[in-house]
């Protein structure tokens, strides 16, 4: 069980990261760093799990509950990550108003 | 005195602007300056105070719990640093930027507040959180103002490439918790001898990887001339003299705490991408026509010069790095501001129109001269102290080509200064427009010319040599 | 640092001296107050240099002196400078990185012989600044294209610094170097011998001369070591004399080449004077300090004959070359018919003179007495000057030398065009290393893609390397 769980993490970080290297456009770039990004989140709070383990919520519902201390940081990871997002989609509204393409290997414009 | 606030006052001043410009619009310059000047007090009084070692949880936690802040020599030593750089950077921005972008300042002390984070961070997420708001403050301070394209695109390239490196830095953060449970640095430390090798292995490459981002170093440095050259100058000042340093400080401090003894491979690769950076850095500076992308490879340069004292992993190197770590912020900030002052009075493309600046601004052209020659290590200045005192580490360990690729990095950095110098006396074909008094920048400039000087004496003062050799983390090798 | 010793004493002293006879020399053409600023900050350095007691501190200072002779050659030539500097800079990083080698952190390395490993590394770093072969390649353009004054003290002082350091840094015999000394001497007087440029020829015959000091210290004996000390300061004086007389020749006449020169011994008799002192004093003609030197060195070489015998085939063409200078400059001339060469200025002012006057009359009084010599020597015994086998050894090349100036005068003609030296061979090394650059800069092509490509290959790398 645990197991599908971390699979999917790392295949969830390979999409990501081939969409990066061989994708063209801005956007899909973005959305590459978010799946990479929701990846290595899914691997964190996998973690945390116990067989057998209830969410950690008081009253608790069984006898243990899952390690809660992952699950904070993937809030604050995903916090982190939807600044970047935003960040990132602001700046491609400005490219796009300079260089008129969202392909990404047209956006040269520093070199040397 | 709890660490905090050095974080804590320029969080507040961060948030208090907003309020400041719409309640007190008058007063803003007042809230800015004042806001600087506690902050750097603060930060200053934390690394004095705390030089002998302070170690608090805060909310009153158990170690293993709560987030921790640490403060010894080492993190003392950094914060004394951001308490020097931001407040120049602060005085020369105002000059730049005026009061009307009130945004700015915003960014700015956010990004203070994160950098002092880092500096003072004792538990590893914790650490991650403050690296993360310390990109993005820096992502939104060089692409201020969004006017130039420039300046967005170079942001964007910084972002995709940080945010990679921060996914690594945070991969190798779970597999640090998911093999030990733990998180605060100091108690991981007892833990990592137990790990075995492919665990070890991962978390130092995931580890290794993405903090090499961070810093510019020479495999993922394509960022930082873009950023640092289209970005304004006091910008580009404070990006290349103290927010370059906060990820240094980090592998430092992870390296020593977690890869010292169970994985002693982890240095000789710093060492290689050093040696790396440093070849780029140089051999690409000399091939530039513009002074702030000339600059901003030559700190790509440093950072590999300060990478080589690191990974020698020997107390000296350690020394030497932060040693270079101080000489390398006060050179390039003020060259940085320098080049901006220039860059203003005439808005040249290439080096061969940048003439005539000794008789226009005879104080910025001494200061810049001064500066240069401390960082491509003429002696007696602090530069070729801290090259000296790397060379030793270097032949210390045996390791004999970074050695002399530091002596080739010299030889090249001498020759593309003296390019730019030879451009700024030479007589002027056009007339300079009338100059802008730059007071501000003036004296900003101007202490940090004292300070390179401070800097060169600082070994033969009685009890710097001292000072000096104390400040590596315990437990490195001697 | 400790209190001087002898060879310190010898080297401040010749410092302080060049430094005030340049001063002197240059005093009409000072136009403001950089050249004696960088004049006497050259001498401090120098100084400095030969009092302190460590590697690191010589490395320093030579280096500090390195950059203040550096910026007077720019004054006349740029290019020149930049080849002249960063050369220097080039032994001098070495340099340092050999005095880190040796030296543990916090007890810096002292300045004397060096062990094993390194020793070769010390004098790679040396050779930059004393013009071993192929190092050398920075001498002939430096010396000649500089103004008078900068090359005394270019030829004077600064190549010395270089055997100083060697003086320092050996203390046995040294076969290798001993053959290095011979390549330099025969090497440097063949150059001097296919020049047309009087200070050229004169630079040339420098690396001669310092072959001729790096031969005497190699064989490792107290009596090699000072007769390597007195030629140095020997070959300081008359190397001195000659430039300013060169020099002097250029301010009169505007023209350095010897197909243009002629017949000036009738004009100038003072400087043909002191022309023949200083070829005298060069030659060995006893009775100069010249002969001193050269017979100290001889005497001390009495167990290497190829070594004698290279120096004396070197002397020969020392003779030579300055039967050139002198019969084509002074005397014959290629002018046969009677017309002058144009003046540029009417006479010399009396400042070149006196400094001319001042370099000179050492030399006489430094190769006449014993006094002065045992001044140098302590209690060494001192060969016997005048011994019919020294004055022999001595006057053989001159004779030999005259003699074949005289019957075959067109071997030595003054060429038309510069003989080709190392240096030739920098603009086409040069030329190797700008696609290097240039693929590195197009390698930066702002496709960011490929870096993520790098990047991540990176990673991979580092995640492999440490797992496995």
């Amino acid at each position: 069980m645990i197991l599908l769980s971390y699979g999917t993490a790392i295949v969830l970080f390979v999409i990501g990261l081939c969409t990066l290297l061989f994708r063209r456009n801005l956007f899909k770039i973005v959305i590459a760093l978010s799946l990479m990004e929701g990846g290595v989140l899914l691997l964190i709070t996998s973690m945390g799990y116990i067989p057998g383990g209830v969410p950690p919520l008081l009253p608790l519902l069984g006898e243990q509950a899952v390690n809660p201390l992952p699950q904070s940081f993937t809030l604050t990871a995903i916090v982190i990550g939807a600044s970047d997002i935003a960040l990132a989609l602001a700046y491609i509204i400005k490219i796009y108003h300079h260089y008129g393409t969202v392909d990404v290997d047209k956006i040269r414009g520093l070199r040397g | 005195m709890n660490p905090v606030f050095a974080v804590l006052l320029p969080l507040c001043t961060a948030f208090l602007i907003p309020l400041g410009f719409i309640f007190f619009r008058r007063a803003l310059p007042l809230l800015v300056f004042s806001g600087g000047f506690f902050s750097a007090l603060g930060a200053g009084a934390v690394a004095f105070l705390g030089w002998g070692g302070i170690s608090t949880v805060m909310g009153g936690w158990a170690p293993e719990l709560g987030i921790a802040l640490k403060v010894d020599s080492l993190s003392a030593c950094f914060l004394l640093l951001t308490s020097l750089g931001f407040p120049l950077a602060l005085l020369s921005s105002a000059e730049e930027f005026g009061w009307h972008s009130w945004r700015f300042y915003v960014i700015f002390f956010l990004s203070w507040a994160s950098t002092n984070g880092i500096l003072v961070a004792g538990d590893i997420f914790n650490l991650f959180v403050f690296f993360e708001i310390f990109s993005v403050a820096a992502y939104l301070l060089v692409s201020f103002p969004a006017s130039s394209w420039q300046a967005v695109e170079a942001s964007f390239k910084y972002l995709i490439f940080g945010t990679l490196g921060a996914l690594f830095i945070l991969l190798g953060i779970s597999y640090i918790f998911m093999a030990t449970g733990q998180l605060n640095m100091a108690l991981l430390q007892d833990f990592f001898p137990a790990l075995p090798g492919p665990t070890l292995g991962v978390i130092a490459g995931c580890l290794l990887g993405g903090l090499l981002v961070k810093c510019g170093s020479a495999p993922a440095h394509f960022w930082l001339p873009d950023a640092h050259s289209s970005a304004r100058a006091p910008v580009s000042a404070l990006l290349s003299g103290v927010l370059v340093k906060a990820p240094l400080y980090a592998l430092l401090r992870l390296g020593t705490l977690f890869f010292l003894s169970p994985l002693p491979r982890f240095f000789p690769l710093l060492l290689f991408f050093g040696t790396l950076s440093l070849g780029v850095g140089h051999l690409m500076a000399m091939q530039q026509e513009k002074i702030k992308r000339m600059l901003a490879y030559s700190t790509v340069a440093q950072i590999g010069t300060i990478l080589l004292g690191l990974g020698c992993a020997s107390s000296l190197g350690a020394t030497a790095s932060i040693y270079h770590v101080f000489t390398h912020m006060s050179s390039k900030m003020g060259l940085f501001l320098v080049a901006g002052v220039f860059l203003e009075d005439r808005h040249a493309n290439s080096l061969g129109e940048m003439k005539g600046f000794l008789r226009h601004r005879p104080f910025f052209t001494i200061a810049f001269a001064l500066l240069a020659a401390s960082l491509a290590g003429i002696p007696p200045l602090s530069g070729f102290q801290s090259k000296w005192l790397l060379l030793l580490a270097c032949v210390e360990k045996g390791y004999l080509i970074p050695a002399l690729f530091l002596l080739g990095g010299t030889l090249i950095s001498t020759a593309y200064y003296l390019k730019v110098l030879g451009a700024f006396c030479s007589p002027a074909e056009a007339p300079l427009p009338h100059r802008r008094p730059r007071p501000l920048v003036q004296g900003a400039v101007l202490f940090l010319v004292l300070l390179s000087l401070l800097l060169a004496v600082l070994p033969l003062l009685p009890g710097g040599k001292e000072l000096l050799f104390s400040l590596p983390p315990e437990g490195m090798l001697p | 640092m400790t209190s001087p010793d002898l060879l310190s004493r010898i080297m401040i002293g010749l410092a302080c001296y060049l430094t005030f006879v340049a001063l002197v020399y240059g005093k009409s053409s000072f136009s403001d107050f950089r050249k004696p600023l960088l004049l006497l900050l050259f001498c401090a350095s120098a100084c400095m240099a030969s009092l302190v007691s460590t590697w690191f501190g010589f490395v320093i200072w030579v280096e500090l002196s390195s950059l203040c002779l550096a910026a007077l050659v720019a004054f006349s030539d740029t290019g020149t400078a930049k080849i002249y500097f960063y050369s220097q800079l080039a032994g001098g990083a070495l340099l340092l990185l050999g005095a880190a080698a040796i030296s543990t952190p916090g007890i810096p390395a002292p300045l004397g012989p060096v062990s094993g490993t390194w020793y070769p590394l010390f004098l790679l770093a040396l050779g930059f600044k004393a013009a071993f072969p192929g190092l050398h390649f920075w001498l002939p353009p430096t010396h000649s294209r500089a103004s008078s004054e900068v090359s005394l003290l270019l030829s004077g002082y600064a190549v010395k610094m270089g055997i100083y350091g060697l003086l320092r840094l050996v203390d046995k015999p040294s076969p290798g170097l001993l053959w290095i000394g011979i390549a330099m001497a025969l090497y440097g007087v063949f150059q001097a011998l296919m020049q047309h440029d009087t200070k050229r020829l004169l630079a040339c015959h420098t690396m001669s001369q310092l072959g001729f000091m790096v031969t005497a210290l190699a064989t490792g004996t107290p009596e090699g070591r000072y007769a390597a000390l007195f030629y140095l300061v020997a070959h300081a004086l008359f190397k001195g004399l000659l430039f300013l007389v060169a020099g002097s020749l250029e301010k009169l006449y505007g023209t350095r080449d010897l197909n243009r020169l002629g017949n000036i011994a009738i004009k100038e008799p003072l400087l043909c004077a002191f022309f023949l002192l200083g070829a005298a004093a060069i030659a060995g003609f006893p009775g100069t300090a010249g002969y001193a030197g050269k017979t100290l060195v001889k005497s001390s070489l009495t167990f290497h004959t190829a070594a004698l015998w290279s120096l004396q085939l070197a002397g020969l063409g020392t003779v030579l070359y300055l039967s050139k200078f002198g019969g084509y400059a002074f005397f014959e001339g290629l002018r046969k018919d009677s017309e002058e060469i144009p003046k540029k200025k009417n006479s010399l002012p009396l400042s070149s003179l006196g400094a001319m006057g001042l370099v000179a009359c050492p030399l006489l009084l430094l190769g006449g007495t014993r006094k002065s010599l045992s001044f140098f020597f302590g209690n060494l015994p001192l060969p016997d000057f005048w011994s019919p086998y020294s004055l022999g050894t001595a006057l053989l090349p001159v004779a030999a030398g005259l003699a074949l100036f005289s019957f075959f005068p067109k071997l030595f003609f003054p060429r038309q065009r510069r003989f080709p030296d190392v240096e030739d061979l920098l603009p086409s090394g040069r030329k190797t290393l700008l696609p290097p650059l240039e693929a590195l800069r197009k390698f930066h092509l702002g496709k960011i893609r490929m870096y993520f490509f790098l990047y991540f290959f990176v990673v991979f790398f580092a995640l492999a390397l440490f797992s496995l």
